[in-house]
């Protein structure tokens, strides 16, 4: 089943082209100022990532998905460190962190509890990027079989997994996910040359442009839902002790076998479409809670109780790239904005990347350990500086956070009408907000929309207009099941009744 | 006991009148035939399902997010003063950006932006305000320009 000795090949070539000193240069610079705005408050991970993406645009296609994902371990550490820290989580998936590692603050073991958090997500990367490299190969071979009603359906289940496993309203999330599709038609029909809600536009006879979209909904909404929040009267932050560094034994002894688990619960759940990260963090925690039973001391500082869900949430975060290098599949909102960022580059994420692009694609694998590594020996020492941002006012930080963003937009292709986009993507990304409709469906579907008209079309020109070719392939069925047990699923009030359950703890 | 959520009646109307709008304007699209299809055929498809899930949050009447519960990102709920003073000045900043990041250059737009950005929240004292502007103006110049090499006009354009 695996081709081991090409997987070797395959990441000797990665590392070959990830300790290029341009691509470690700008991995490190992504880490950095992953870390840097992922500590800031109401900024996480897809936030830092909407807000830098134009940087990137400039740089060399390997180079700039190698910074991406720097940023993104940069952001997700980042949100790690405010939570344990100041119980304040920079990211849903670092919400349980936030019950134990605070807890170890209070006990004055800030410092361990930093530490238990990076070396468990270093763990977790590691055995998370050997499983990609394993597992990529095996599922592109497989992937390659599939025709344009394979593609459509695994897109479709895709879109809906993502609903139904996310946070919220399902309704309200497959609304979001219709206007996405709906947006990501705006410009030249491919088949017709027809032009789509364009306005009589010219800038839009392109599409409607990616950045200026998440930079709108993911920044310059989130500046917004801040500043309504600051306008309560801002409070100064009050930072526990960080203390030493370094775990007592028993400490180590507890947290070691928890990071393992929670790797392991990591690797999978992260394959799941959806908040991958944010269930495997959940399901650790809950894991360990119940291994410990009366022995440990959750929720007041346990070590077990950091290392789980820190290295799930990890080992998760990098199998999300696994259906994004493989089949093409973002299952999120960050994998969103890694395939919009491929696309601008010019690259169409899926089976095909490996055997056309092994440089790309192995070396993108190899920076992902690279990212961890850096973020091990170069952020953990700074987390006092860090902390230290903290302290700046809500007032002086989002002009800059406003000031980079519209730089960034303005930069990629020097286009004020970009700029106007992004006010009014801001705003409708802030009515989503006080709607309570999250963002993420939206730009999925605005991601996959073009590529699954292409393969709707294509199917129904071979099954010459019959549905049934969704229903007569094989594979194609059993996605279309799966499709369809999802959406069942939601309606049944068991189901229901668990969710609201499990995201409301 | 927690307020109900209220936002499902403009969500739902919202979506309702983009998926209306989103047909009226598809019909001047050829709809061709399920086999080959025209540009008309999937818009009209997927505006009729944003009616449907429209017409579903209508029905579920906010049921089906938790009661009272703030948003995702839990803010407060609409105060007295509205969220309006924050909209306005972000927006007013953005569009100030566009107009005059070509005719004036970078520093001048980024100082503009500031000023005006920074009424978004209720402004005590407006000289530390012109600080920060002046200083993210010299900032934003020496690092996107002189460090990060983008080609963006320093000084205004003299016609």
């Amino acid at each position: 089943m695996f081709d081991l000795s090409s997987v070797l090949q395959g990441l000797s070539v990665g590392f070959g082209v990830a300790v290029d000193p341009t691509n470690i240069l700008f991995c490190f610079l992504g880490c950095l100022v992953g870390t840097l705005v992922g500590v800031l408050p109401g900024l996480g991970p897809t936030a830092t990532i909407a807000i830098l993406l134009p940087m990137t645009m400039t740089l060399s296609p390997i180079t700039g998905l190698i910074t991406l994902a720097g940023i993104y371990y940069g952001a997700q550490y980042g949100g790690s460190t405010t939570s344990i820290l100041l119980r304040l989580p920079g990211e849903a998936s670092s919400v349980v962190t936030v019950l134990d590692g605070h807890g170890m603050t209070r006990k004055g073991r800030g410092g361990a509890a930093l530490a238990i958090a990076a070396w468990s997500s270093f763990f977790a990367g590691t055995v998370g990027t050997l499983f990609i490299a394993l597992f990529a190969p095996v599922l592109a071979v497989l992937v390659l079989k599939f025709g344009a009603a394979e593609y459509f359906m695994l897109m479709v289940l895709g879109l809906v997994a993502s609903v139904v496993l996310a946070q919220g309203s399902a309704t309200r999330a497959l609304a979001m996910v219709m206007l996405g599709l709906l947006l990501g038609m705006v410009g030249t029909d491919q088949n017709s040359g027809q032009y789509r809600y364009t306005f009589g536009s010219l800038e839009l006879l392109n599409g409607l442009p990616f950045v200026p979209l998440v930079v709108g909904l993911f920044g310059i909404a989130d500046i917004l839902v801040a500043l309504e929040k600051a306008r309560g009267g801002e409070e100064p932050q009050q930072t526990g002790k960080i203390g030493s560094l370094w775990p007592t034994r028993s400490e180590a002894g507890r947290a070691a076998p928890a990071a393992m688990r929670g790797t392991l619960i990591g690797l999978f759940l992260g394959l799941l479409p959806g908040g991958g990260a944010l269930m495997s963090s959940f399901v650790a925690y809950s894991l360990e809670k119940r291994v410990s039973g009366r022995t440990g001391d959750f929720g007041n500082g346990d070590p077990a109780g950091v290392a789980a869900p820190e290295a799930a949430n990890n080992s998760g975060a990098q199998t999300a790239f696994l259906p994004l290098l493989t089949l093409g599949l973002p299952s999120n909102a960050v994998m969103a904005l890694m395939t919009g960022a491929m696309l601008i580059h010019g690259i169409i994420p899926g089976p095909r990347v490996m055997s056309s692009q092994p440089n790309l694609f192995w070396g993108l694998i190899a920076s992902m350990w690279i990212g961890n590594l850096m973020l091990l020996v170069i952020n953990l020492p700074l987390v006092g500086l860090w902390v230290q941002m903290l302290k700046v006012k809500y007032r002086i930080l989002y002009p800059i956070i406003l000031i980079v963003s519209l730089i960034g937009i303005y930069s990629v292709d020097y286009s004020t009408f970009h700029v106007f986009l992004t006010a009014l993507f801001g705003l409708m990304g802030y009515a989503m907000n006080r709607w309570k409709c999250e963002p993420a469906p939206l730009v999925l579907a605005f991601v996959l929309g073009p590529m699954m008209e292409q393969y709707f079309r294509r199917s129904m020109l071979v099954s010459r207009g019959e549905l049934s070719i969704f229903v007569e392939r094989p594979i194609s069925l059993a996605l279309l099941v799966a499709t369809v047990v999802m959406l069942a699923g939601m309606a049944a009030p068991h189901v229901r009744r668990f969710r609201s359950k499990a995201f409301v703890e | 006991m927690a307020e109900r959520d209220g936002t499902w009646l403009p969500l739902g109307l919202t979506c309702i009148a983009i998926g209306l709008a989103a047909i009226a304007i598809a019909t001047g699209y050829p709809y061709g035939t399920i086999t080959a299809m025209g540009p008309g055929f999937l818009p009209t498809a997927v505006a009729i399902l944003l009616i449907v899930f429209g017409v579903l949050v209508l029905y579920q009447r906010g049921g089906d997010v938790p009661a009272g519960e703030p948003g995702l990102a839990s803010a407060p709920a609409f105060s007295s003063e509205g969220p309006w003073r924050a909209m306005l000045a972000i927006g007013a900043a953005i569009v100030l950006f566009g107009f005059t990041i070509a005719p004036l250059g970078l520093p001048i737009a980024v100082f503009l932006v500031v000023v005006v950005a920074g009424h978004a929240l209720p402004v005590a004292r407006l000289v530390p305000l012109l600080l920060l502007a002046a200083f993210l103006a010299l900032a934003s110049a020496i690092v996107f320009v002189t460090l990060l090499g983008l080609n963006l006009r320093l000084l205004p354009q003299v016609s």
